[in-house]
């Protein structure tokens, strides 16, 4: 169903009405993008579907209060990542001590320059299986750094958003995004060198 | 000149976005001059794309099973 239908004021009444073809649509309409959106946090099957079903839950109960003037998808994932930091904070806060914050630093000599420079992948991360590769690897995160990072690069939110969305600092997300990518990327290497 | 552990630390942090000028200009002349740290540049930016193509993709049962189940519990709230 188009965006715009569902923004309809006449769409927007069934729903405060309770109507079940309407919410039937909206649920349609949503649910896949929350799952994906849930499991590329690496959240569970079980937690995916737990988290979206909260949300459409939340979104019931907050309808009235929703006046159409932002889209509904907006509105919905607000709620949603509202969940994701409340399980967040509730969940883990940012380690001090990371491991790859050490790998990182034997990376480079005392001059700050490589001292094991990355290794040419060219092949290995624009094959077919770099996408494997690279969820696998995306496993190996800490939610904290798996949904920063997923939040910057697939939903592709500014940094000022996701500190909010997260309830971080922009200093403690730079840490996420730096320990994500990085982890990430010796983590894909570690595979792709294997793979040689 | 800034050094390659630096230039790497402001890319993966996204740090360059709000630095100034003068740093965003030394990162790009550090990268036109260092292979390394261009090859780093290129490896993150693969790995973030290779994410944004895999999408994630859920069986169509799975969406299912849980459609019927939160259409069960917005019934019962309404």
């Amino acid at each position: 169903m188009p965006e715009a239908n569902l923004a309809q004021s006449e769409f927007l009444d069934r729903l405060k009405k309770r109507d079940d073809g309407a919410w039937e649509s909206v649920v349609d309409t949503y649910l896949p993008q929350l799952l994906r959106a849930a499991g590329g946090m690496g959240f569970s099957a079980d937690e995916s579907r737990d988290m979206a079903q909260s949300v459409f839950v939340a979104l019931m109960a907050g309808i009235d209060r929703f006046e159409g003037r932002s889209q509904l998808r907006t509105f919905l994932f607000g709620i949603f990542y509202n969940k994701v930091s409340e399980h967040l904070r509730e969940k883990q806060r940012a380690e001090k001590n990371d491991p790859i914050d050490d790998v990182m630093e034997s990376r480079f000599d005392r001059n700050g320059k490589w001292w094991q420079p990355p290794l040419d992948l060219e092949e290995q991360l624009y094959g077919r299986e770099a996408r494997q590769m690279v969820e696998e690897c995306l496993e190996t995160l800490p939610a904290s750094q798996r949904i920063a990072f997923y939040l910057r690069e697939v939903e592709e939110i500014s940094t000022a958003e996701i500190c909010k969305k997260m309830a971080v600092t922009a200093t403690n997300l730079g840490v996420l995004l730096f320990r994500a990518r990085n982890r990430l990327r010796e983590c894909v290497e570690k595979k792709g060198a294997r793979g040689v | 000149m800034l050094r390659c552990s630096e230039v790497v630390r402001l890319i993966s942090s996204d740090e360059y976005l709000s630095a100034g000028l003068l740093k965003r200009l030394g990162i790009r002349l550090h990268l036109a001059m260092c292979k390394n740290c261009t090859r780093y540049l290129k490896q993150l930016r693969a790995i973030a794309a290779a994410l944004r193509a895999s999408g994630l993709n859920l069986p169509a049962s799975e969406i299912e099973s849980a459609k019927v189940r939160i259409l069960q519990s917005l019934s019962k709230k309404s």
